[in-house]
C-alpha cells in the first residue's frame, strides 16, 4: 500500500482517523524511508514552532525588578505579586509561575475603576478608554476597544493613542493582546464582542525588550500573558488572520461569507509553487 | 606589534546559544518568503497548533485543499531552508 505526502504529512500532525492512522503506522513501522518522510514533517514542524515560541523564552531580566517598580492596578496582579513574593522569601531572584490565577470577580473591577475614576482611563460619561460591563468587569472602551480590534502589533496606527505589544492564542481558546497607552499598559482578552482587560498597570521604565515591541511591559502584564498563553506570540500572517475573523477562535457565518469571495481566486493551484493570484484587493 | 582583535559582539543568547539563535531566525526569514496563502496556513497550523479541521474552517477551504495547501507550504518552506543562500 502506498500513501501520498499528504497522508504521511497528516500522519506526522496526528490528523489521522482510524483506521487509515493504524494502516499508515504499518507501514510507518514496516519502511524507514516512509519513517524518515514522517520524522521530516515533524521535526520542520518542531522547527517552526520553535522559531516563533523562543521569543517567549528569553530572559528578560527587567522582569525582576519590575514589579516593586510599577504601580499596579489590577488586583490580579497584585495578588499574583503576594503570591510570587511568599514563595521566594530569600530574593526575587528566581521567580516562581504560579499557576493559581485567581478568578477576576467584580469586586477587583469595581476596585480598579475607582483607582482610575477622575483620570483619562475612565470617566463617568463613557468617553474614556476603559468602563465596566453588565456584570461590573473592566472592558476596553471607544479608541481602546477600536484599536485593539483593529490595529495590527506589526503595523502600528501613527495616528492612535493605543500601541499594540504582542498577540497570542489562550490556552482557553481565545485571544488577548497586549497593549499600551502613555504611561499605561495592560492585557486585554476578546470576550464575545468585548475586550475583557485582566490587567492594566503603569509602564515600567526599564529596559527589557519583549519581542520586539517598541515598547515594554510592566511585569504584571508579563505575568498575565505567561498564564494565559498557549505556544507563542502570534505573527503578523496570524495576527492578520485573527482580525479576519473578529478575534474568534470558530469564524460566524456572516464573516466565512464575506471571506469566501476573495479566496476562491486561489483554491485551483495545480502545480506546487504557483503563486496564488490575486484578482481585486 | 600584532593588532587587537576586532571587539566581539558576543551577546549572550543563553543557554541553546547563538546557533539556535540563527536557526531561528533563518525559519523566521523562510517565513516571511512564504506566499501570503502558504504563510497563513503554516502560521495558523505550525504556529497556532489549529487542528486541520478548525484551520480549514478558519480560511473557509474544505480539508482536502487545507491539507493539500498545507503540504506544498512545507515543501516551500523546507526548499527554503534548505537553500541557504536565500535566507542570508
Amino acid at each position: 500500500m502506498t500513501f501520498s505526502d499528504d497522508i504521511l504529512m497528516a500522519y506526522a500532525d496526528g490528523e489521522l482517523a482510524e483506521p487509515q492512522r493504524s494502516q499508515v503506522d504499518a507501514a510507518v513501522r514496516a519502511d524507514p524511508e516512509l519513517a524518515a518522510i514522517v520524522e521530516r514533517h515533524r521535526a520542520l514542524r518542531a522547527r517552526v514552532f520553535d522559531a516563533f515560541a523562543g521569543v517567549l523564552d528569553e530572559p528578560v531580566p527587567a522582569r525582576l525588578d519590575a514589579a516593586a517598580a510599577s504601580k499596579v492596578l489590577s488586583l490580579d496582579a497584585a495578588r499574583n505579586a503576594r503570591t510570587r513574593a511568599a514563595a521566594t522569601p530569600a530574593s526575587a531572584a528566581a521567580p516562581v509561575r504560579q499557576p493559581v490565577w485567581p478568578r477576576w470577580g467584580a469586586l477587583a473591577a469595581t476596585l480598579v475603576l475607582g483607582v482610575l475614576a477622575g483620570s483619562l482611563w475612565f470617566k463617568g460619561d463613557g468617553s474614556g478608554f476603559v468602563g465596566a460591563d453588565g456584570s461590573g468587569r473592566l472592558v476596553a472602551r471607544g479608541q481602546l476597544a477600536g484599536a485593539l480590534s483593529r490595529q495590527l502589533a506589526s503595523d502600528p496606527a501613527p495616528n492612535s493613542p493605543v500601541r499594540i505589544g504582542v498577540s497570542f492564542a489562550t490556552r482557553d481558546g481565545g485571544y488577548c493582546r497586549s497593549f499600551s497607552v502613555g504611561a499605561s499598559a495592560g492585557l486585554a482578552c476578546r470576550d464575545g464582542e468585548t475586550w475583557r482587560i485582566p490587567v492594566l498597570s503603569d509602564k515600567a521604565a526599564s529596559g527589557g525588550a519583549y519581542r520586539q515591541a517598541a515598547s515594554t511591559a510592566p511585569e504584571a502584564v508579563l505575568d498575565a500573558i505567561d498564564e494565559r498563553i498557549a505556544g507563542t506570540t502570534m505573527n503578523a500572517a496570524a495576527e492578520r488572520a485573527a482580525r479576519e475573523r473578529g478575534w474568534r477562535r470558530w469564524l460566524n457565518q456572516e464573516r466565512l461569507n464575506r471571506l469566501r469571495q476573495p479566496a476562491r481566486t486561489c483554491y485551483t493551484i495545480k502545480s506546487p509553487g504557483a503563486q496564488c493570484e490575486r484578482r481585486r484587493t | 606589534m600584532p593588532s587587537s582583535q576586532p571587539e566581539e559582539e558576543g551577546e549572550h543568547v543563553g543557554h541553546d546559544g547563538a546557533e539556535a539563535q540563527v536557526q531561528r531566525m533563518a525559519v523566521q526569514k523562510a517565513m516571511s518568503l512564504l506566499s501570503e496563502e502558504h504563510r497563513i496556513v503554516v502560521a495558523l497550523v505550525l504556529v497556532d497548533g489549529l487542528p486541520y479541521k478548525e484551520a480549514a474552517a478558519v480560511l473557509d477551504i474544505p480539508m482536502g485543499t487545507l491539507t493539500s495547501r498545507l503540504a506544498r507550504a512545507r515543501e516551500a518552506l523546507q526548499k527554503l531552508l534548505s537553500d541557504e543562500r536565500a535566507l542570508t
